[in-house]
């Protein structure tokens, strides 16, 4: 009977924070991730550990908040760095899937203007095209992807402009 | 939301990039299961996401105090010395009233998911709230929903604040929400209403500037590039039955305008909507006038804050009186997210508050270049319905 009633007080506790907070961590965890799989995974962790951390409970709301979206974030970095390795298409499964749903202007693109993007894109070293990946594909921030590949902010955003730079040069052949 | 804003550059921002940026989002091995559910990551799915992580997490937690309630067993009955069956019997009861706490927290979670997934299927079509205070008298009804309305609005331009770099000013995004925009004019229509009908008038429209607000929240934080179907406008298109004929639907979230036909996506381009002062007007519209060129003259008088010299603007479509319309702006070199508010452009710029600043949103218009505007303005006609959000 003694163990159950504490059982109880425990677990009240610990839901009623999840039921709290895990609408804003999980849209902050979903904005950067965009496997829903990956991202109940990182919401579970998270939240496992913060129902183990005891003094967590005694903090104000801002501060909980912030710890959670910390926590998040580490989970996050580490997914990405986890699966570093970005895999190009070929080119004609791209062009299927640009098919899908094209705009006018898109359609108007010659294949060679494609062949050509696509010749320069493979032959970027690995981490460039990693960044594209995690800047378009996942679209996170500029400084999120310096702490996933280690370069500060500045330096992203500036390769990221010079390859979009060099890509447009296809275009105006 | 806000941050990501910022944090485009201008050559992403650029629209001779924005087919190599199309390519590049498509030109990497991903899941495809996965792209699709991002684009049509709705509340709904949000709320079984987070029923799911719910039950995984009460799962854990169960498993956890188990295995911590039978070490402590065992650390008892070494404690203690006692028989060995006393203690497998002590245990056993540990783990049978453990059992039982586990059976009745998973009926709970049973319970609260449906619950949730109710709740869930209410919001969707935005009716929740008529429903829960269908019994109260309509000017109370009014009243209560239009108070929600503002805080919901305020609540969520507080925590999605956008926060201009340059100047290290914070705008809240949803300011045509606020009290420039549908905030006021809910709190007209509310102050002027007399008769039950006024007030009833006044439930239906705080009710869809509730459903719009939604869907705007959606949009805020939806993924999808700008020129994919949005979930939100087809919840839009469905709550105004408008699944047939083209409809005109304006995100002022993401300051896009795409372009429905049958349900199909038929063109999207990047818009500037009103600047915070004057915000275009959330609603559903119509096109009620069509001019190739026209001259815009300013209603203010000549040197009153708003005035502005005449401007020829082009392919003006006019959805509501007052000079508000979807036209062509020559004078803007970006449109897009961000340009709804105080930006620099071109040095030399006419900096009024009037209509023909290029440095910060319009002045109540959706906004674009020409060459868009005339696309738009060849796909569609006087009545064409624009739904604004």
């Amino acid at each position: 009977m003694h163990v159950l009633n504490v059982d109880d007080k425990q677990n009240s506790l610990d839901i009623t924070f999840y039921d709290r907070h895990s609408q804003l961590i999980y849209t902050y965890i979903r904005r950067q991730v965009s496997n829903p799989q990956d991202a109940e995974d990182i919401m579970l962790e998270v939240f496992m550990a913060a129902l183990a951390t005891k003094n967590l409970a005694k903090l104000g709301e801002e501060i909980q908040i912030a710890w959670l979206q910390r926590v998040a974030r580490n989970k996050i970095i580490d997914i990405y760095r986890k699966h570093s390795h970005t895999t190009l298409l070929p080119l004609e499964k791209i062009q299927e899937r640009l098919d899908e749903n094209l705009t006018p202007e898109q359609h108007a693109i010659q294949h060679e203007t494609y062949k050509h993007l696509h010749h320069i894109l493979n032959k970027l070293p690995s981490q460039q095209q990693q960044i594209i990946y995690l800047r378009f594909v996942e679209g996170l921030r500029f400084a999120e992807i310096g702490e996933i590949v280690n370069k500060s902010e500045v330096n992203v955003r500036s390769m990221v402009s010079r390859i979009l730079h060099r890509l447009r040069a296809c275009f105006d052949l | 939301m806000s941050s990501l804003m910022n944090d485009r550059t201008p050559e992403e921002q650029d629209p001779r990039n924005q087919a190599t940026i199309a390519f590049l989002r498509k030109a990497y091995v991903t899941d495809e299961a996965q792209v699709n559910s991002a684009k049509s990551h709705d509340l709904q799915e949000t709320e079984q996401a987070l029923v799911r992580v719910r039950e995984r997490l009460l799962t854990a937690q169960q498993e956890r105090n188990l295995h911590l309630l039978s070490s402590e067993t065992t650390f008892n009955s070494a404690g203690h010395i006692i028989g060995k069956r006393p203690a497998t019997k002590k245990k056993s009861l540990v783990r049978r009233s453990a059992l039982a706490t586990l059976v009745a927290m998973l009926a709970v979670v049973f319970a609260s998911s449906f619950f949730l997934l109710h709740q869930a299927r209410i919001s969707q079509d935005g009716s929740m709230v008529a429903q829960e205070a269908s019994n109260s008298d309509p000017s109370k009804q009014a009243h209560t929903l239009v108070k929600q309305f503002h805080e919901e609005a305020q609540q969520w331009g507080r925590s999605h604040l956008y926060l201009d770099n340059g100047t290290n000013k914070t705008y809240m995004l949803d300011y045509a929400y606020l009290d420039s925009g549908l905030g006021q004019e809910l709190d007209k229509q509310l102050a002027a209403a007399k008769s039950d009908a006024d007030f009833k008038a006044v439930i239906d429209n705080a009710n869809n500037a509730l459903f719009h607000l939604q869907m705007f929240e959606a949009a805020a934080t939806d993924k999808a590039p700008y020129d994919a179907i949005h979930q939100s406008d087809l919840q839009l298109l469905k709550h105004y039955k408008l699944q047939q004929g083209t409809v005109i639907i304006v995100s002022t979230a993401e300051q896009v305008l795409r372009l429905y036909r049958d349900g199909k996506l038929l063109k999207a381009v990047l818009v500037t909507t009103g600047k915070q002062a004057t915000p275009s007007l959330i609603g559903r519209w119509k096109i009620e006038d069509r001019q190739s060129t026209e001259t815009f003259t300013s209603v203010y008088p000549r040197g009153a804050p708003g005035w502005s010299t005449d401007i020829s603007i082009q392919y003006a479509q006019s959805y509501h009186t007052g000079g508000y319309s979807i036209y062509g702006a020559w004078w803007r070199e970006r449109y897009g997210p961000g340009t709804q508010l105080p930006h620099q452009e071109a040095s030399n710029a006419n900096n009024s508050a009037g209509i023909g600043n290029p440095n910060d949103g319009s002045t109540g218009g959706i906004e674009m270049s020409p060459t868009d505007a005339q696309a738009l303005y060849d796909q569609t006609n006087t009545g064409t319905p624009v739904l604004i959000y």
